[in-house]
């Protein structure tokens, strides 16, 4: 992809600065905060999008979409500081569907964009990157101009201290409806589900709601949430490459000055070689991921090629993390060394948004229908 | 290297696909281990011969060297439609991509104008002499020396692990040039004619049953004065560069050909033994599912590694990364291709399967074992030196 080096150094100018921003806030213990109870996550968020960082999503034409280097990059310093909030879903799912609804949505999108509104997206389901599925939401009936909107989603991240989430419901004739729904509306109940990753807790939505036109940001089979979907895989991705390459880094700073037998353990082939071996498994979900982005902001979609970096970095990310616990023995089992924060985040995206039996199911079939290179 | 202006990529792979089916024997594609180790030798020499007519062998190499000047995106274009198409590597491959770009960065031009020509044609085989018996991963350690007596230049010593060696002839060896030089201090890398008195090779059989490797005596074997490459006691430097090459563009080769051999070896066993209905046999799809999966992320790393090359060199996890992975990818590869036989050993075609299996338990071995590698990407990494250790 031909940059233009002005480009080039306004984007790492601005990644300079989020890094500033995200590390200031992670110093004056924001995460600690939040795990203590003594803020919300909605506070920390605020704290993160303060300063309009979430128009990292788009980009510098009305309606465009941000590259998606640039908001990878983004994505793996969020992933690397490990701060509360549903940046990913926010980044690809929510603010693109807003811009694209255009000048009718102008308000609502600025007002997320400037920290006035939290907004929670949800992601699909089922189908495959080219054909994503909504299973647990559709749009049915017809009264007068409203439709209603029914149906229960589990794990929406951010979906209790959200002001509205943007939803995607399939219609009877196949079409995709995406919404913006107030968690507020009556016929719309947000429940918390246990809270396995503190900084990113997760709540069920169940809807039975009635939605007017107004409520419909766009009505399409296809390339909005296919792109979308896309645009989300890859930044799960980013957090996963930040998330694991902060815990090694952190590890192998952790491993050379911790010393057993004379000597820092992090001489010990053993702990070596396993770090050595979680960093090459992320250096490799980094490498196709990026390749993914170059390819997808010229708009070429390769369904394997996704799941693939999805199942890549998924498992480096959970894998790298378990050796870091491993390397830093019973310090990286205590809640303070904090390890466990981005642990939970890789266990909790392994399997998310599919399981990593549908991953490799998607991947093979794929593999099927291709002839030899 | 300069770059004249490239060709159109589309024109340049039209080009070689064009080539490649006039010149590439059908026999050769896919040639494997269980061929008559002679056969296999003169099929890749000959290869290489029509490689180097063609000016496909080193296509990144000057013109006036036999090459094409291609910018790297463009060497690698002609790596993946080479591999795709089956053709074997050329007999000269591991010195074209060594010693070549050695000879281009540290050599004289009387050097490139006597030694890259020939080396291209195959009219003259090259092995590579740095491996001794004492001095494998650690082969700073090496004690195989160069002396002055008669007014010669003399080579004195051995080495091991020495491929084609019964063919070669030449040898391009580490050697030791200062006798107070430690490890990687005092060493020279030169160039030895191997059909003369004082080199006995003493080939070796490998676990597979073929003898593609060999032990190399030297005892007083003579190097031309124009035969030192680079400084003298500068060799280590000289050959490191050349090793940051070999893990680049040969691994990419390996990597390209990763799933090419999860098509067109484990699937259709797959399909024979199970027919179509693979998703009764979930572990043996997932396992081939996340061998793709590595295999594409691993091409992925080469290209990245390749273009650090280009501008400027890689940092130090990049290419024993790719090493790596790629050499436990492709053991995982044989390891499937032979289990789904399940035991089923008697069919005609199942020795290539056990013969590829056996040969390719030295992948994690050779050019630097996966333990090395792995101690190199630690070393990125800024994790400690072993005492005593690398």
């Amino acid at each position: 992809m031909e940059r233009s080096s002005s480009r080039d150094g306004a984007d790492a100018d601005l990644l300079h600065g989020l890094d500033d921003r995200l590390a200031s806030l992670a110093m004056d213990g924001s995460t600690e905060t939040v795990l203590a109870g003594g803020d919300s996550v909605r506070g920390a968020w605020s704290k993160v999008v303060d300063g309009g960082w979430l128009g990292l999503a788009l980009g510098d034409q009305p309606g465009a979409l941000a590259p998606l280097e640039r908001l990878v990059r983004a994505t793996e310093l969020v992933g690397a500081h490990r701060l509360a909030g549903p940046w990913e879903s926010c980044v690809t799912l929510a603010i693109p569907a807003l811009a694209r609804a255009g000048p009718a949505h102008a308000h609502e999108l600025e007002a997320v964009l400037d920290g006035r509104s939290t907004v929670a997206a949800i992601p699909p389901d089922g189908g495959t990157p080219g054909e994503p599925r909504w299973s647990g939401v559709r749009l049915e009936g017809q009264r007068r101009s409203r439709q209603r909107l029914v149906g229960h989603v589990h794990g929406v991240v951010a979906a209790a201290s959200a002001d509205a989430i943007v939803v995607r419901a399939h219609r009877s004739d196949g079409s995709i409806a995406t919404l913006l729904v107030s968690t507020t509306a009556p016929g719309v109940l947000v429940h918390p589900e246990p809270v396995h990753d503190p900084l990113r807790p997760a709540g069920s939505v169940t809807f039975s709601t009635w939605v007017q036109a107004a409520d419909v940001l766009a009505t399409s089979a296809t390339d909005g949430p296919a792109i979308d979907t896309a645009r989300y895989l890859v930044a799960l991705n980013g957090l996963a490459i930040g998330g694991a390459a902060e815990a090694i880094r952190r590890t192998v700073e952790y491993v050379g000055e911790r010393r057993q037998f004379g000597v820092p353990v992090g001489s010990f082939q053993a702990v070596k070689h396993r770090l050595a071996d979680a960093h090459a498994s992320v250096e490799l979900a980094r490498a196709l991921t990026y390749e993914i982005c170059d390819r997808l902001d010229r708009g070429e979609v390769d369904v394997s090629d996704l799941v693939a970096s999805r199942l890549a970095a998924g498992c480096a990310y959970s894998d790298a993390v378990a050796a870091c616990i491993q390397s830093q023995g019973g310090m990286g089992f205590t809640w303070d060394q904090g390890l466990h924060l981005w642990y939970r985040q890789a266990i909790m995206m392994v399997d998310h948004p599919w399981p990593r039996r549908i991953q490799r199911r998607i991947i093979w079939e794929q593999f099927q229908t291709t002839e030899s290179a | 290297m300069g770059h004249s202006t490239p060709p159109d990529d589309e024109a340049l792979r039209a080009e070689l696909r064009a080539w490649v089916a006039e010149h590439l024997e059908p026999s050769w594609a896919r040639l494997n281990r269980a061929a008559d180790h002679d056969a296999l030798v003169q099929a890749r020499r000959e290869w290489g011969r029509r490689l180097a007519a063609g000016r496909w062998s080193a296509p990144g190499w000057p013109a006036e060297y036999g090459g094409r000047d291609l910018p790297l995106a463009q060497q690698v274009l002609v790596l993946r439609e080479l591999v795709r198409a089956g053709a074997p590597e050329a007999l000269n491959s591991s010195p074209i991509s060594i010693l070549g770009p050695i000879l281009l960065r540290h050599g004289t031009s009387e050097q490139r104008a006597r030694y890259l020509p020939t080396m291209l044609d195959h009219t003259e085989v090259w092995c590579q002499g740095f491996s001794e018996p004492e001095a494998g991963s650690d082969l700073a350690s090496l004690s195989t020396e160069i002396r002055r007596r008669d007014g010669c230049l003399r080579v004195y010593g051995q080495k091991v692990w020495t491929s084609y060696a019964q063919h070669a002839d030449y040898c391009y060896a580490l050697v030791r040039s200062d006798p107070y030089g430690r490890r990687h201090r005092g060493l020279t890398l030169v160039l030895v004619p191997m059909r003369q008195e004082g080199v006995t090779v003493r080939p070796l059989r490998n676990m597979a049953g073929t003898s593609e490797f060999a032990e190399v005596f030297f005892d007083g074997a003579r190097v031309a004065p124009e035969g030192v490459v680079g400084e003298w006691n500068e060799g280590w430097r000289v050959a490191t560069d050349g090793l940051v090459f070999e893990r680049g563009l040969t691994v990419a080769g390996r990597i390209f050909r990763l799933r090419i051999d999860l098509e067109t070896v484990v699937r259709p066993a797959l399909e024979r033994k199970v027919g179509r209905a693979l998703g009764l046999e979930a572990g043996f799809r997932d396992r081939l599912v996340d061998m793709l999966v590595e295999s594409r992320a691993l091409e992925s790393h080469v290209t990245r590694l390749l273009g650090r090359l280009e501008d400027g060199g890689p940092d130090g996890s990049h290419a024993p990364i790719a090493k790596l992975r790629w050499s436990e990818v492709h053991q995982r590869i044989w390891d499937l291709a032979l289990e789904v036989r399940e035991g089923a050993l008697w069919e005609l075609d199942s020795q290539d399967v056990v013969t590829e299996h056996l040969f390719s338990r030295a992948a994690t071995i050779y050019a630097g074992t996966s333990e090395i590698q792995r101690n190199l990407v630690a070393r990125a990494l800024g994790l400690p030196s072993s005492a005593g250790g690398p």
